[in-house]
């Protein structure tokens, strides 16, 4: 039994992680900035015995998102590249974000709609929990917004000057294609 | 008997009432009480998406921990030093003030005067020139100053005084008594009850980028010298492109950006969040460059920018420098 308690505490101790204070070497060309607004609007209500409303609380937050998107030029390799004289072809690495940026100091909370009473108060603790929901949904929403496309032409008007200052006179460039930055499941992350 | 069952009957229900609701209020078992937070489903809009030219070559991952106290003594620091910034300049503009009014033609009372308006008129748009002049007439009389200045051409004892005002410095004890007044009152501000009992403690973990911003990039900026194998970049200068603490730091393994670890009623409030939140970006801001994040950023940029041009030059001898001068522009040889 003692066994089974055991093994059970342990099984439910929180996950832990450590971070590494270092500086990491990186590659990463970004070629867009993609700015997103959101509204966070989020409701409390305090039930008794999950019947009876006490209470409701309100918040009202207006955020923005800014998402840098390029590539990796780390995934270059050799047999992405082939040099036929005065021409050159790419096959470069799928785009991805390069920075996601969700910044707390542009965020306006709306005091007229902030709504409080006795019972249902949202504190400093549900808002953060609001902001991270808030931003796993703008996360989600990424690769729907156009980014990757816009990415790949920006990045492919930078490299064709940059090419072209080398020598080239003909230049084809082509993507790969891959996740713009994780999938977050919002029920595996709770 | 039938009242007196009434009134012990309400007396009951009425602690049955208080003591459900003071249970429910307080909900010490969390049984009672069901509490659900919701976000509403509202629409990402994109705004733009904008061209930016950014090489990312170091990146630096860190955790920090702030707390309100920390907030408030690094917010009264900054307070004390913009103040005694403030005042000094006050102080300088004053005694440049007299500087010019001593120096003035004794016979010309149009000239003193224009010239002891202008210095009350550069005082003007000064913060603290009130309490400079305040301190001023304290010492030399309330109300006199008026009476000295235009005395000044009249009296010589009155000439003298402006020039021992001057000669002597005597205004720094001026900038001294002026300091230690304004300090008082931010000490009052920042000792405050309310301040002191405020408490919130949070833990950051975020992530700085630098390298280098090439919006402003032509061709000009590139020398390719094939004779030297070699590629000069110029007028590029490493720098801090990113800083940033996120609600979630790596959302995908459930590690959160900020997380808040002790907050009390006084600080349950989005100023106070927003103000430590800064904080802590600023010490994440602070390690980064304590690692020397610009340096490798350079000696980065330079090994792998190598490696990408000896794959599109098909030359692995290719070397690759990055010069922060523009002066260099002239004598890089195309």
């Amino acid at each position: 039994m003692a066994i089974l308690c055991s093994t059970l505490l342990t099984s439910c101790q929180d996950k832990r992680y450590f971070t590494v204070s270092k500086v990491k070497d990186a590659a990463k060309l970004a070629t867009s900035e993609t700015i997103i607004d959101k509204i966070v609007i989020g409701n409390e209500e305090k039930k008794i015995l999950r019947i009876i409303t006490i209470g409701r609380a309100r918040f009202v937050c207006y955020t923005q998102a800014v998402v840098k998107a390029g590539i990796d030029l780390k995934k270059i390799e050799e047999n992405d590249i082939s040099i036929k004289g005065k021409q050159i072809s790419l096959h470069l690495p799928s785009v991805e974000v390069i920075n996601f940026s969700y910044p707390f100091d542009k965020f306006k909370v709306d005091r007229v709609l902030q709504d409080d009473d006795l019972f249902a108060k949202i504190d400093v603790k549900d808002m953060e929990e609001l902001f991270r929901q808030s931003e796993i949904d703008i996360r989600n929403l990424l690769p729907y917004t156009g980014i990757i496309e816009a990415t790949e032409q920006k990045t492919t008007q930078m490299l064709e000057m940059l090419l072209r200052t080398l020598g080239y006179k003909e230049i084809y460039i082509t993507y790969r294609k891959g996740p713009l930055m994780p999938k977050i499941n919002p029920k595996e992350i709770q | 008997m039938g009242k007196l069952f009434s009134f012990s009957f309400l007396l009951q229900a009425l602690a049955v009432v208080i003591a459900v609701l003071a249970f429910s209020y307080f909900d010490p078992f969390d049984l009672l009480i069901s509490n659900k937070l919701t976000l509403r489903d509202t629409p990402a809009q994109v705004q733009q998406i904008k061209s930016i030219g950014e090489l990312i070559s170091a990146e630096y991952y860190g955790e920090v921990i702030s707390s309100y106290s920390h907030t408030v003594k690094a917010n009264k620091d900054t307070a004390i030093a913009q103040m005694k910034r403030d005042v000094m300049v006050v102080h300088k503009q004053f005694y440049r003030g007299l500087l010019n009014i001593i120096n003035a033609d004794l016979s010309d009372k149009s000239d003193i005067k224009k010239r002891i308006q202008s210095l009350q008129d550069s005082l003007e748009h000064y913060s603290y020139a009130n309490a400079y002049l305040d301190v001023f007439e304290s010492n030399i009389g309330r109300g006199k100053m008026a009476q000295q200045i235009k005395n000044f051409s009249d009296d010589s004892k009155q000439t003298n005084f402006f020039q021992y005002l001057a000669i002597n410095k005597v205004s720094i004890t001026y900038y001294n008594e002026v300091f230690s007044k304004e300090l008082e009152s931010i000490n009052k501000i920042f000792n405050s009850s309310k301040i002191k009992n405020s408490q919130l403690i949070l833990v950051g973990r975020g992530k700085v980028q630098a390298g280098f911003k090439f919006d402003s990039l032509t061709t000009r900026n590139v020398k390719v010298d094939t004779a030297r194998n070699r590629i000069v970049l110029v007028g590029l200068k490493p720098q801090i492109l990113s800083c940033d603490i996120n609600p979630w730091f790596i959302p995908e393994l459930g590690l959160k950006g900020f997380e808040i670890i002790e907050f009390n009623k006084n600080a349950d409030n989005i100023d106070i969040l927003k103000q430590v939140k800064l904080n802590c970006l600023d010490s994440l801001r602070n390690s980064a460059i304590r690692s020397e994040i610009l340096i490798k950023a350079k000696i980065n940029a330079e090994q792998n920018l190598k490696n990408l041009f000896s794959l599109l030059l098909n030359n692995k001898d290719i070397e690759v420098k990055i010069l922060a001068d523009t002066s260099v522009l002239m004598s890089v040889k195309p």
